[in-house]
């Protein structure tokens, strides 16, 4: 949707940054020119398209002819003249060079060169383009071109064309075929010349300008200059406003929009004036149209967002021409509709008694949703003027319901599901207690019982207090969900996801997530889609963390912290420089892929929980593996956490914990040391804990963990230093209930962790001794394990490569939340 | 009190939404012999799906009227109509036998065989016996000639392997042996309908309707476990598999009571050590669904707590006793269940209090220890000895020697590189 936008816009940048090569978009004339007809609001696209030459000497009569009047009135417009003298110097100089090329076009002709010709010409024409603001017409050029003409005419005809080797007759044809185009464009001019030539060629040429500058000159005159009004009404028009009037202002907008050198500013000056004025609903729902679309006109190619103030009247514009299209319900916008072009009246009805309009609500609504995004990427999130851009939400969000009515009772589904996605956007990574007060906003806005007052999809809420948030993004993913395009579908599961994690419904995620099977084809899906995938899984992990279950959370962070790029795969900003070489471009399109700053996910939060979890995990191991000094032969969990703990073990002094890490990195070494409560003391004394919900819970939550897991290692690490323990000690010490710790011992047992066995008897742990393993036996088991490794990939490979009959992700991983590998961003 | 705790988690209604009209009724039909709903209540509903089929005789009986003569032979002629459309004597012909014997081992079980039934023409059967032959097997079943039944539409299967009907006729033929009660050969149409449902066109493509699919398998295969110990196994080896795994977990993990139950009580250890497997991993999906007897399984090796596995224990044989597949093995697993705890308790202790064994096993002291002399007896897995002064059993651990660990850690290297070859 929005690309067609894009193009309009872009159109625009496109012809000034390609000056340059003006050749090349000599030849894509075409197609830029259709680049602009995409636009909604150029009412008869086709029209323009199919006879461009035709329309706009049409359209110069009015102006040209009002200008005549104006010039002949005041002999000498002191204004104009005054600019003039400025430019002289470089303006001989340009006239100067343009004489030059002519000259040379005419030496070739005289030898029938027509491949200089050809070049001579091409630069003729470039330099003519780009001087044609400043200076107008140079009569030289004109006077060569219509002589070109002549003479090419004739060598086409004469005999001596078959003696013509093959590259003269082929820069003799692309000559003739560029000469058609030229001549078009100037046609009135070349009349001119032609009637008169030596007249012409000493007389007005500097007033002939080219047309696009007449016209925006005229719509200057016309707001501001009272004068030119009533010019014009002496002509004998009596009544200033009529509907062709209205109508064939707008055309003349329309027309110009795209092209250079035009003052937008007073484009949409006289667009205001004319909306003041108009009529009937026909003609104001036009006048709106345009109005909008020449705001985002407006819009500084080099500025990397939409200014505030014209964001804010195009979206009070926008919500005015819904209101309209409610008001009139006979009045239908829609895309891909024939265009309208009889200036005197508004069109009739059809046999259903509906207009319609060619444009598209949903890519203005769409439009100015991007320009929010973009608004925020830029402006520093740490200042006011950030702030108050968040409050401007409401507003946009709102208008994404009306939009998202109004596209619902005209059935135009194809354009609706864009909507509910960037309605979902805006609200899936918030919280109920936030989301509630702007649909409440929002919907109180909205008229109750109108044509746009309620919505299939999403029901409006009457009482406030039944707005249950899981509901609204149910409602807003169902359709989704039962479309064919496959982002569409990958992104509504994601929101929902999303969504339920933050909320801590960890079994619906799961199943939701899994069943889903995204993760196996995630890779392939564009950046924007993966960020929020990664996005997810970290939410995914938070809500395991918050859950207690720190195997499955660690697992889902392991792919997005592990990899120390975790900024990076989160679109939250990237690591320093790493291509110094092409710096400059790379980062602007890493901006605008980065999420705005209210919705990112706390990198220190992550990270600390991410520590926390693979500490949980990891001491264990680590004193199960005993007094294995070789740390390469200790099984490894999380790089990150092992790279952070060899860092301290290597520190000559450990002073006291300054940040998180520390802090962890403490609790993990007096873990290990069997110090449970020392260990809960460090971690819970990290501040960042406090951004998480019910803080309280999840210390609560670790305290037990680090109590059981301080047995565990407890166990490890002292084994072979007991000979039998007694339960009880055990259970004091851990401050454990005797039952627990019999649980857990009991499992370490059975896994055969440890060689102990328990007395009933005694109600002791009693180890067993003879079982310390020579190194040669140590290895024997380690070459037994990488066999057996081996052999699992080695199945694992083949099954694979039979393709989509064993799914790996069905296997274990269905049980784990695991298996999800993060994506990376690639620029 | 008994039913009590069975009524209390009592699954039936959603066997029941899962079981086609025929194995519905036999279910309802067992339901009203454990007393657990009100009668009346039953009936209704067994005279509503009856009313749905063309089992004459027992919706008589269940009205107290007579069999109606007319009826009988309204279906009898229908029978007789369809039977010689079909040209059922050509069918099962010996020369059509060969042909088609010939035909399945050209054709892959999903190749579309449409150009097969040229091959036929000899015979002079095209499509229409063949549709005439499908609708006589489906009439057949409706009726309640289930063996019959199965015998045609089998037959049907055979030419036209990948088309919609067909898939229909495997599952028509599946229930037809269930019902009839020949299990090796219902066994056998469960592979062929697992086949399909794995790899079939229309299955592989729409996931949720494989899902749904294997959610039905599951429980019609419910009544394997009627059929005593082999049964149990063909049970095991569908539920275990991976695919139908997920889909319990996913879908009906209510399942996982009859899973639990039957792979516990067959006293096979490979099953028993899946088990294991299946509940820990599976522990988190246990928010969903629990009963007593898959708590049993969860406390004995989750959580090791014996106690609570003692509990569990006593609530779980209530409750297989009133449940229909389970009542006939509930001995089995209460025997089972009492060796699967004295084995982990020997495995963790060093020293048994007797009396604390017995009481674990619901077992009196002189029980107990009558029980743990057969095991050691019986059994080479433990090797313990009788302290009778102090009342007391003594594990004697071997330490396991770190040549049995390497061996144990390869054994079954060679067999999956084979396996792996083989189905590359």
């Amino acid at each position: 949707m929005s690309s067609r936008f894009f193009a309009a816009g872009y159109s625009d940048s496109d012809l000034s940054s390609s000056d340059e090569e003006l050749d090349s978009e000599f030849e894509s004339e075409q197609s830029s020119d259709s680049g602009i007809d995409f636009s909604e609001d150029d009412e008869d696209a086709s029209d323009y398209e199919q006879q461009p030459q035709e329309d706009r000497p049409n359209l110069s009569n009015v102006p040209s002819r009002f200008l005549r009047t104006a010039g002949s009135d005041s002999d000498s417009d002191s204004s104009d003249d005054d600019s003039r003298r400025v430019v002289k110097s470089a303006k001989t100089k340009r006239l100067e060079e343009v004489q030059e090329i002519v000259e040379s076009i005419e030496t070739a002709k005289m030898v029938n060169e027509w491949s200089i010709i050809l070049t001579e010409f091409d630069k003729l024409i470039r330099l003519v383009t780009r001087h044609a603001a400043q200076d107008g017409l140079y009569p030289a050029f004109i006077q060569c071109i219509s002589e070109l003409d002549e003479d090419a005419k004739e060598a086409a005809k004469s005999d001596d064309r078959k003696s013509m080797n093959a590259t003269l007759a082929k820069a003799l044809n692309t000559i003739r075929n560029r000469l058609k185009k030229v001549m078009r464009t100037y046609e009135s001019e070349i009349e001119k010349y032609r009637k008169d030539p030596d007249g012409y060629l000493n007389g007005t040429a500097a007033t002939s300008t080219p047309q696009p500058e007449q016209t925006a000159q005229q719509q200057q005159h016309q707001p501001i200059d009272d004068e030119g009004f009533t010019v014009v009404s002496k002509d004998g028009k009596a009544k200033a406003i009529t509907t062709e009037y209205v109508l064939q202002t707008l055309r003349t907008v329309i027309e110009s929009r795209g092209k250079r050198n035009i003052d937008r500013a007073a484009q949409i000056k006289t667009l205001e004036d004319l909306r003041s004025k108009v009529g009937s609903a026909y003609q104001r729902i036009r006048v709106l149209q345009v109005l909008i679309a020449c705001r985002f006109d407006m819009i500084n190619v080099t500025a990397n967002y939409m200014p505030i103030a014209p964001w804010k009247t195009a979206v009070t514009e926008l919500g005015e021409l819904l209101g309209e299209l409610e008001n009139a319900p006979h009045i239908v916008v829609a895309e891909g509709v024939e265009a309208y072009d009889d200036d005197s009246k508004d069109p009739e009805p059809n046999e259903n008694g509906i207009v319609f309009i060619n444009g598209s609500v949903t890519s203005f609504i769409e439009r100015l949703d991007d320009e929010f995004t973009k608004s925020l990427q830029y402006i520093d999130p740490h200042s006011t003027e950030y702030v108050e851009r968040l409050k401007d939400e409401p507003s946009l969000y709102q208008l994404l319901i009306r939009g998202q009515l109004y596209i619902e009772s005209v059935n135009q589904s194809k354009n609706l599901y864009g909507l509910l996605v960037r309605r979902l956007e805006h609200i899936y990574f918030k919280s109920e207690e936030i989301v509630k007060p702007y649909e409440v906003a929002a919907w109180s806005k909205i008229p109750e019982g109108g044509r746009f007052g309620d919505s299939k999809i999403t029901p409006r809420i009457f009482d406030s207090s039944k707005f249950v948030l899981h509901e609204l993004i149910k409602q807003l993913c169902a359709p989704l969900y039962e479309q064919d395009d496959n982002v569409l579908r990958t992104k509504a599961m994601l929101f929902q996801v999303y969504s339920y994690a933050l909320h801590n419904h960890y079994y619906k995620v799961r199943t939701l997530f899994l069943m889903s099977h995204v993760q196996s084809s995630i890779s392939n899906a564009d950046v924007g889609v993966q960020v929020l995938y990664n996005r997810t899984l970290v939410q995914i992990g938070f809500c395991a963390f918050r859950k207690g279950l720190i195997a499955e959370a660690q697992q889902c962070l392991q792919e997005v912290c592990g990899s120390g790029r975790t900024k990076e795969l989160l679109a939250q900003g990237s690591l320093i420089q790493r291509y110094p070489q092409n710096a400059g471009e790379p980062e602007t399109v890493d901006t605008q892929r980065f999420i705005p700053f209210h919705m990112h996910i706390n990198l220190e939060l992550l990270e600390c929980v991410y520590l926390t979890s693979s500490m949980i995990i990891e001491t264990p191991i680590l004193a199960a593996a005993g007094s294995n000094t070789d740390n390469k032969r200790k099984p490894l969990i999380s790089r990150p956490f092992r790279r952070l703990l060899d860092h301290h073990d290597r520190q000559v002094f450990v002073g006291p914990p300054e940040n998180m890490r520390d802090y962890v990195m403490q609790a993990a070494k007096a873990l290990a040391s069997g110090d449970w409560r020392k260990s809960k003391d460090f971690i819970c004394a990290i501040k960042i804990w406090d951004l998480m919900p019910e803080s309280e819970k999840i210390k609560e939550m670790l305290g037990t963990k680090l109590q059981e897991e301080g047995l565990r290692t407890y166990i490890f690490t002292y084994a072979s230093l007991y000979e039998a323990i007694t339960l009880d000690t055990l259970a004091t010490l851990f401050d454990l209930s005797v039952s627990k710790v019999t649980s857990i011992i009991s499992k370490v047992i059975y896994d055969d962790e440890i060689a102990a066995a328990l007395d009933q008897q005694t109600n002791s742990l009693i180890f067993r001794k003879g079982f310390e393993v020579t190194p040669l036996q140590s290895f024997a088991l380690a070459l037994a394990d990488k066999a057996a490794q081996l052999s699992d990939l080695n199945e694992r490979q083949t099954q694979q490569s039979q393709g989509g009959r064993y799914d790996r992700d069905d296997k274990r991983g269905n049980y784990r939340a695991g298996n999800q590998r993060a994506r990376t961003v690639k620029a | 009190e008994a039913t009590e705790l069975a009524k209390k988690y009592d699954i039936s209604s959603d066997v029941l939404e899962h079981l086609d009209r025929h194995l519905v009724i036999v279910l309802i039909e067992n339901l009203m012999k454990s007393k657990m709903y009100e009668e009346t209540e039953l009936k209704n509903g067994l005279s509503e799906v009856i009313s749905q089929t063309k089992l004459i005789e027992k919706k008589a009986a269940l009205n107290g009227t007579s069999v109606s003569q007319a009826e009988v032979a309204a279906i009898e002629a229908e029978l007789k109509k369809l039977k010689a459309a079909a040209k059922f004597d050509t069918i099962f012909s010996e020369e059509v036998t060969a042909a088609l014997k010939e035909k399945s081992e050209i054709e892959g079980v999903h190749e579309i065989g449409s150009q097969g039934l040229a091959s036929f023409e000899k015979f002079s059967i095209g499509q229409n016996e063949i549709d005439s032959l499908y609708e006589y097997g489906q009439l057949l079943y409706e009726t309640g000639k289930y063996a019959e039944a199965a015998e045609i539409l089998e037959r049907f299967a055979l030419f036209n392997k990948a088309s919609e009907k067909a898939h229909s006729a495997a599952w028509g033929s599946f229930a037809s042996r269930l019902l009839a009660g020949d299990y090796a050969a219902a066994a056998k149409s469960l592979e062929t309908l697992r086949e399909i449902v794995d790899s079939g066109v229309e299955y592989a493509t729409n996931p949720q309707k494989q899902l749904t699919s294997r959610i039905w398998i599951v429980h019609w295969s419910l009544f394997f476990l009627l059929n005593g110990g082999e049964g149990q196994a063909v049970f095991c080896d569908l539920c275990l598999s991976r695919e139908y795994i997920n889909a319990i977990q996913n879908g009906c993990p209510w399942i996982l009571r009859y899973l639990v139950g039957a792979a516990v009580s067959s006293r096979q250890s490979s099953y028993q050590r899946l088990i294991r497997d299946v509940v820990r991993s599976a522990k988190v999906e246990l928010h969903e669904y629990s009963d007593p007897v898959v708590e049993f399984v969860t406390s004995l090796y989750v959580d090791f707590d014996f106690e609570v596995a003692q509990l569990k224990l006593n609530e779980a044989e209530q409750i297989l006793r009133c449940d229909m597949f389970l009542c006939g093995i509930a001995d089995a697993f209460l025997e089972s269940s009492r060796h699967l705890i004295s084995e982990i308790y020997c495995r963790i202790h060093q020293r048994i209090d007797l009396s604390d064994l017995s009481s674990r096993l619901g077992l009196t002291a002189d029980e107990g220890e009558k029980w743990i002399a057969n095991l050691i007896k019986d059994t080479r897995r433990v090797d313990a000895k009788i302290d009778y002064s102090a009342n007391s059993v003594v594990m004697n651990h071997p330490p396991s020697s770190v040549y049995q660990q390497v061996i144990e850690k390869t054994k079954g290297i060679a067999f999956k590189t084979l396996h792996t070859l083989n189905h590359s």
